[in-house]
């Protein structure tokens, strides 16, 4: 299925025959139903499209291709226009949320820059990792526990301008899906969450170009067809110029400094025929960093994607990707003595075969293999002058090789309950060459050094992920799902500070490092409340982490040395909450609320006494409000509020003297809170004049309109005016931030 | 270690230029903690440099008048065998004429009612601090006058360094740390950087008098003062915050060095 004025591949369509079942598209638009012989009715649907109907007479195996229109009298009329897909009564999917690009256009952000992460963090069991920061703790996770795909293509860092802005720019974006829980067996590799973003496919029908002016960046996307009906081209690109205004300064010692970030999107895609499709996506962003000539600190991801869709028959649809993708930052320093370069790599080549095999009309079978070839570059120090006060120092470099194979099947049990049952098995090999280390667990020192040569197998860990996931439809309002999934993650990112860096560490599982293990289980309760116009929601979780890892205290983030198991500790997580959704699709007002009640603990041998501790990202009440108005054709307006207690953080209880100055002393991890936080934005578009082609819009948004002073950091410190008394410091980043930005569209 | 305190303060600064943020002293609920001994324990040497202060941690609420410990049977004792027992001079305070010798390796002791606390730290090799200046350095739109430490690290591995520096008589509450990690066998030109957030009042100034200790000390000491300035300096921004890595055993916060000790002085041009 297709959209008739851009030639888009719909995914999430809906099929249905004869007024009831039915089938999804998938990813790439394509679908299959099985029918007895003979005369059906068929309904296709799409949200803000035109829903169409079709007799067809079934009398042999037949393909049905569906362009669906434009549905322009919903957005006259402004009466009806749903905001976001539907979530699906009877799959056994659960913890999925779906978020359109629509929401994104319209929730208000920092700045103007539309940003989906931002968005999603809104939804329940996704907490922002805090305020400046693009992380994310989905149901008690870790920033790093998260996969986040574009194009399949993992993004190693989704932060830009060192974490204020995400990579992801909103106009590329097609689709996104967060699952929370009940991971599909076709995902793996992290424990926490999958965050799947499609990117455009291009329009094939026409060129288009849109663009955008804002406070802080500018942005254009082109697409069109290359030959009508049967290939296109999308090509978008972002650039912030905070550096702009740094540069009209005429003093030499501002106008030197660098900070920007721009991104380019690309994508081709051919149809080579009724049967086989080829599609070239690409990602290329890179952030810059510059304190004149003295510090540069660059960094970027790059992916690129080569998918080829193969339809076998009418039930057997093939998938083949080959994926690459790299994370890479480089830091240049000239001061004093000191001329050197740093640079750290993440690389990852990629093959994925897929096949959907629409078995009968009870079951849906998924399979598929997979192989990463992960090079990991920890870190490279290389003197620039020859005379530096620095020598060069190449840490070894890390190989290794994730293999999957999959399988799952949907499978329709009964009219009432639709049961995934399936399993993912994973193998991490460690490969050589290095050296590898025995270490002392208590005192972290190094026992023993084990070498390895090329391309030898240090250690294999194999592990087995069951998923399964069932739905019971109670009526035609109603349902009940509940999910088991075991997900397994062996590369980690080591974070030492409360904030997030672009030189945080990513290493692969060693002999030391054990890959992390999670089991999550859920159930939910799923409502369509009168009119089908709010849905309901509630789920709840359980789930355990082991092998979590963490640094030692005072360890050096920047040392220099291969054994880097010896800064580090061991231990598990558990986490479990109860998440509420209430969410209006239809109407001149749509939007969200949503509750989450949770808690999250860890418990790591050799902090805080071996016992449980609250987790940083423990918060116990998380809570936001969505809302969008469609005041008239003119004008639609849109709020959202967010209140979240603190994180959990440790504070002193008192503090001693230590070489004449004061130090702070501490009883305890994570025994206080920060204050909790809340915050206001408030946002409005403005259609301008609507020409033939030409359409163009004004969004003025504020961000934190009530002007919270909330808490970024709070420090310790002596007070400079009393030399008797130490103060505590609240840092408040952003007070209330209007912004303005003018988006076209011809 | 280096290009955590760039960073550290190319962040700081970023933060400050790209957001207007905010600062305010407030007020918190923090518990309060049963008192603590804390030893500060030092052999250096040069005369005079001997000394070890007890004193008990006090609530994060209070003045910093740290009650002395006295009465505290303070002894250190070298690899030879040969003990010294140091004099209460003052409460709290205990001395000895003691020096410090390259390559010799000490254990201290302390019974104090029913605590007893022990700790070894190695006198290391002495490297020499060549030279002390002062730059000017250009920071986001301001110039900074910033003490510069010269000397030339060796080239076997496991040297550390810590510096000290006074301006104008008053010590600098930062702490600088260095090894030679990365450094073996070259040059070395430490520049001693503020806090970013340091008032205009106590900046470096013409004409202000620059101290700089510099003091050659063990891995167990420089771990010690290296995670006090990750950790335990107030600032969340490097580190979870936690006590110290302390060289000491028994139930006591602080540590024991013995370190080397060279002071230059220079007045700011």
């Amino acid at each position: 299925m297709k959209s008739r004025s851009k030639g888009e591949t719909l995914i999430g369509a809906t099929v249905r025959a004869d007024g009831s079942g039915g089938s999804v598209t998938n990813e790439y638009g394509f679908y299959s139903i099985s029918l007895p012989a003979g005369s059906h009715e068929l309904e296709f649907s799409a949200v803000g499209l035109l829903t169409r109907e079709l007799t067809v007479n079934l009398t042999r195996d037949t393909s049905v291709n569906i362009f669906l229109n434009d549905d322009n009298k919903s957005l006259d009329e402004v009466t009806v226009t749903a905001s976001s897909r539907r979530r699906s009564l009877s799959s056994p999917q659960m913890g999925l949320d779906h978020v359109s690009t629509s929401e994104i256009k319209n929730v208000p952000v920092l700045l103007g820059e539309r940003d989906p992460i931002k968005v999603i963090t809104l939804l329940p069991g996704i907490k922002s990792a805090g305020e400046g920061n693009t992380g994310f703790n989905v149901r008690g996770g870790a920033a790093d526990q998260n996969l986040i795909l574009l194009d399949e293509a993992p993004v190693y860092n989704a932060s830009h301008l060192l974490g204020f802005f995400s990579t992801f720019n909103s106009d590329a974006i097609k689709d996104i899906n967060v699952y929370k829980g009940g991971m599909p067996a076709q995902y793996g590799g992290r424990l926490s969450s999958v965050l799947d973003i499609k990117m455009n496919d291009g329009n094939n029908q026409d060129y288009n170009v849109s663009g955008g002016v804002g406070v802080i960046s500018a942005k254009l996307n082109v697409e069109g067809p290359i030959q009508k009906d049967r290939s296109s081209f999308l090509f978008s690109a972002r650039r912030t110029y905070a550096d702009v205004f740094l540069k009209l300064s005429n003093d030499s010692t501002i106008n030197s400094n660098t900070l920007y970030f721009y991104d380019l999107n690309a994508k081709l895609n051919y149809i080579l025929g009724d049967k086989d499709r080829l599609y070239l996506s690409g990602y290329f962003g890179q952030d810059k960093l510059g304190v004149g000539k003295l510090f540069g600190l660059d960094w970027g991801n790059g992916t690129g994607t080569l998918r080829w869709n193969h339809i076998f028959s009418n039930k057997l649809f093939s998938n083949t990707s080959l994926i690459f993708s790299n994370y890479n930052y480089k830091i240049h320093i000239n001061s004093g003595g000191y001329d050197l370069n740093i640079f750290s790599q993440i690389r990852d080549w990629n093959i994925k075969e897929e096949l959907q095999w629409y078995a009968d009309s009870r079951s849906t079978l998924r399979m598929g293999v997979n192989a990463i070839y992960h090079e990991i570059r920890p870190g490279e120090v290389t003197p620039t002058s020859a005379n530096s006060g620095i020598n060069e120092s190449i840490l070894q470099r890390r190989h290794s090789l994730e293999n999957a194979v999959y399988l799952s099947d949907t499978w329709k049990a009964t009219d009432d309950l639709n049961i995934t049952y399936g399993g993912r098995l994973t193998g991490f090999s460690i490969l050589g060459k290095g050296d590898f280390y025995d270490i002392d667990p208590v005192s972290g020192k190094v026992t023993d050094t084990l070498r390895y040569s090329d391309g030898q197998v240090v250690k294999t860990y194999l592990n087995f992920e069951p998923r399964v996931a069932a739905a019971l439809q109670l009526n035609a309002t109603t349902s009940v799902k509940a999910s088991y999934v075991r997900n397994v993650q062996n590369l980690h990112l080591l974070a030492n500070s409360t904030s997030s860096s672009p030189t945080d560490k990513w290493v692969a599982s060693t002999n030391i490092i054990k890959p992390e293990i999670s089991d999550q289980v859920s159930l939910g309760y799923y409502k369509n409340l009168p009119g089908n116009v709010y849905e309901l929601t509630v789920e709840t979780y359980y789930k355990t982490m082991q092998h979590q890892v963490d640094y030692r205290d005072g360890a050096d983030v920047f040392s220099n040395t291969n054994a880097i198991e010896s800064e580090l500790l061991f231990g598990k997580g558990r986490a479990y909450g109860i998440e509420w959704l209430l969410r209006k699709r239809v109407g001149r007002m749509t939007g969200w609320v949503s509750y989450t009640l949770s808690k999250t603990e860890k418990l790591i041998d050799g902090i805080n006494n071996d016992r449980w501790y609250n987790a940083t990202q423990d918060r116990t009440h998380d809570i936001a409000i969505v809302a969008m108005y469609k005041l008239n054709r003119k004008w639609s307006l849109s709020a959202n509020w967010v209140y979240t207690t603190g994180n959990a953080v440790t504070f002193p209880a008192g503090k001693y003297r230590s070489g004449d100055q004061v130090l702070f002393y501490y009883t305890e991890r994570n025994g206080y809170r920060m204050p909790a936080y809340h915050r206001l934005d408030l946002g409005a578009t403005c259609q301008l004049r609507q020409k033939k082609r030409f359409s163009s819009e004004l969004a003025f948004s504020v961000y934190n309109a009530y002007a919270r002073q909330n808490a970024y950091t709070i420090e310790f410190q002596q007070d400079p005016d009393d030399a008797q008394k130490t103060q505590a410091v609240r840092t408040a980043l952003f007070g209330l931030i209007p912004s303005i930005s003018y988006n076209f569209k011809f | 270690m280096l290009l955590l305190r760039v960073k550290n303060l190319v962040i700081a600064a970023l933060i400050l230029v790209f957001a207007g943020s905010c600062r305010k002293v407030i007020t918190l609920d923090l518990h309060s903690a049963t008192p603590k001994l804390v030893v500060e324990a030092d052999v250096t040497d040069r005369a005079g440099g001997c000394q070890v202060l007890l004193s008990r941690t006090v609530d994060f609420q209070k003045d910093n008048s740290f009650p002395p410990v006295s009465g505290a049977s303070v002894t250190i004792t070298d690899n030879a065998g040969a003990s010294t027992v140091l004099q209460e001079t003052s409460p709290g305070t205990y001395t000895s004429s003691l020096l410090g010798l390259t390559g010799v390796t000490y254990q201290l002791q302390i019974i104090s009612g029913t605590d007893t606390v022990t700790g070894t730290s190695t006198m290391p090799v002495l490297v020499n601090f060549d030279s002390l200046f002062v730059t000017n350095d250009q920071i986001f739109g301001n110039t900074w006058k910033l003490a510069n430490v010269a000397y030339t690290d060796p080239s076997d591995p496991g040297h550390y360094y810590q510096f000290v520096q006074w301006v104008n008589g008053v010590k600098v509450t930062q702490i600088y740390t260095a090894d030679n990690e990365l450094t073996a066998g070259r040059p070395q030109d430490i520049k001693l950087y503020l806090d970013p957030n340091t008032k205009d009042k106590n900046k470096i100034k013409k004409g202000d008098d620059i101290t700089v200790e510099m003091q050659c000390l063990d891995e167990g000491a420089h771990k010690y003062w290296f995670s006090a300035q990750q950790s335990a300096s107030g600032n969340s921004q490097n580190a979870v915050p936690a006590n110290p890595v302390t060289n000491l055993k028994g139930n006591a916060l602080g540590y024991f060095s013995v370190h080397t000790s060279q002071t230059r002085s220079i007045v700011a041009p």
